[in-house]
């Protein structure tokens, strides 16, 4: 499929590094969401954690969000 | 502080349409700074400008909060400056460990303050849009700080260094070695030639760890560089955006309002940005810092970078 | 990440993204130098007094809160103490004031019998002086009325009577006077 796109925009490397850069920034956003839900959850759960739980999932969400900055960066 | 607040979210509603990052040059943002002038083969970038302007302002900002001397009866700006101080405590203290916090706090705070104020520094009006043209060529006097990778990796090289230099300094040599290479096996649990042989799997986790540990600087300078450089990307293709309405008979006045849902967004981020460097430059200290008291467990089996 | 870490340094070009992103190390320098210089002036300007303040109230409102707790313990103590205490004083109080109302009872009995006897011994003593006094007054009376009634007589007898008749007289009053002391 990438080199049909390839052939038609004239230039596989540049359509790689965009599919790179979108995939990665997806799973990023995955993952972020995945951190924020739970987080919800377990304020949900347990209220009185929120202010530990604050934390670890920015920890997380910042931790996750590299990727995309990776893919984004690292990619060209 | 509210009255502040407020009165900083007007200075954003009414004046950031202006911010205009129109400096004329290709699409979005330039990746890099541009240098304005050099002094002795040290290129003076716009970057540096806004980086030195920041600083200047961070130092008399908190001079003029603590002004008439800190007292045990805060004033108004001394008590602003120690709720954020007291809180940062209140979330530092379990992951760098109660017997390193002192060592390390003020670095973390430097870290928080520098970093936030030159964030919210790059939402002023006038970043990329007020310069002179040399040769032809436009030359901005300002750029985010923090949207410049030259900054955000100066940062956290000095973030790596101060690293080694708490480590050493609270946990020894020795405890750094041990935290990073050392056979953490319990050695009543397991037979003595297996804990031999588990001296050489650790060794080989620890030489990977060495990889990781600098994949930090990397990824804390990236992060960074990441979100102000695609922030203030953000503001200028916003604004972008609304030159097209402007243009337009009916719904020209709505153009000022396009950028601003995104200085909101990156108000935000520009907040937890600082917070999440220097929390994930306290987990580093952590790791290897904080064991005895009870706070340690929560970092442990995770692979933070 | 580890992995990533090696395939990020086996295969990205670092040289060409930091040349993308304009990456000198001079910059790297000034910028590090001012973050270094912005850290220690934040910490000898603000950072070291304020922690040092908020260290030194938070011990403070420590050592005030023991010192309170302190407090409250010695004041109940004190308060069960002072209530044992103010009892015993109560007990004592009634106890003083019952003998004193006993005391004051006695004393005025024997005041009372005492103003009695003294009272009675005056009566007595007047009693005894009004008798003695009627005595002497009767006696007084007595010898005068006698000594008058012969003076009279003796006038009368002066007047009207004869020689003779005095004599006579004088010698059956002596007489009279006699049989009667004879009595």
């Amino acid at each position: 499929m990438f080199s049909i796109i390839g052939e038609i925009t004239g230039n596989i490397r540049d359509v790689a590094v965009g599919t790179v850069q979108a995939v990665g920034c997806a799973m990023a956003a995955i993952g972020v969401t995945c951190v924020g839900a739970k987080a919800v959850d377990a304020v949900g759960r347990n209220p009185g954690a929120s202010g530990k739980i604050l934390v670890q999932s920015i920890l997380g969400m910042a931790l996750a969000e590299a990727i995309a900055f990776y893919a984004l960066f690292f990619s060209k | 502080m509210a009255k502040l607040w407020n009165s900083f979210f007007v200075v954003l509603v009414f004046v950031s349409p202006c911010t205009a990052h129109c400096s004329g040059h290709g699409d979005g943002v330039s990746s890099a700074a541009t240098a304005i002038f050099s002094i002795g083969g040290f290129p003076v970038t716009d970057s540096i400008v806004m980086g030195w302007v920041i600083s200047a302002f961070t130092i008399f900002a908190l001079k003029f909060a603590l002004r008439g001397g800190v007292k045990t009866i805060p004033s108004t700006g001394q008590s602003v400056v120690e709720s954020i101080i007291g809180g940062l405590r209140e979330i530092m203290e379990p992951v760098v460990g109660r017997k390193a916090l002192p060592v390390v706090f003020p670095c973390l705070l430097a870290y928080f303050f520098f970093i936030l104020l030159q964030n919210l520094g790059g939402l002023l009006p006038g970043m990329g849009s007020i310069g002179i043209r040399i040769d032809g060529e436009f030359r901005p006097f300002f750029r985010p700080s923090n949207s410049d990778l030259n900054a955000t990796l100066a940062l956290a090289l000095v973030a790596f260094f101060a690293w080694a230099y708490f480590c050493v300094k609270c946990a020894g040599v020795g405890g750094l070695y041990y935290e990073i290479f050392g056979n953490k096996a319990e050695k009543s649990e397991i037979s003595s030639l297996m804990y031999c042989a588990l001296f050489f799997v650790f060794f080989a986790v620890g030489l990977i760890e060495c990889i990781s540990i600098l994949c930090r600087v990397i990824s804390l300078s990236f992060r960074l560089f990441g979100n102000t450089f695609g922030g203030e990307n953000l503001l200028h293709n916003m604004y972008g955006f609304s030159t097209i309405l402007k243009n337009m008979p009916v719904v020209n006045y709505l153009s000022y309002l396009i950028p601003l849902p995104f200085y909101f967004l990156e108000f935000l981020v520009a907040i937890i940005q600082s917070f999440v460097f220097t929390l994930l430059l306290s987990v580093y200290i952590g790791l290897v810092c904080n064991h005895g008291d009870h706070g340690g467990e929560f970092l442990k089996g995770e692979e933070y970078v | 990440m580890v992995f990533s870490g090696t395939v990020l340094f086996g295969t990205t070009d670092f040289s060409g993204l930091f040349d993308r992103f304009g990456i000198d190390w001079h910059l790297l320098v000034v910028q590090s130098l001012n973050f270094i210089l912005v850290a220690f002036l934040l910490y000898r300007f603000g950072f070291r007094s304020v922690i040092k303040v908020m260290d030194e109230r938070r011990e403070k409102i420590e050592s005030g809160l023991v010192y309170a707790d302190r407090m409250k313990k010695e004041m109940a103590s004190f308060e069960s103490s002072r209530a044992t205490r103010v009892e015993a004083a109560m007990k004592e109080a009634d106890d003083i004031v019952k003998t004193a109302k006993t005391n004051a009872k006695t004393i005025l009995e024997q005041g009372k019998t005492e103003s009695h006897r003294m009272a009675e011994n005056i009566i007595s003593a007047a009693e005894k002086e009004i008798a003695f006094l009627r005595e002497n007054i009767l006696h007084d009376t007595k010898a005068k009325i006698g000594s008058l009634v012969v003076e009279v007589a003796k006038a009368v007898l002066a007047a009207k009577m004869t020689d003779e008749d005095r004599d006579g007289y004088a010698a059956a009053a002596e007489k009279m006077m006699l049989s009667k002391n004879l009595q």
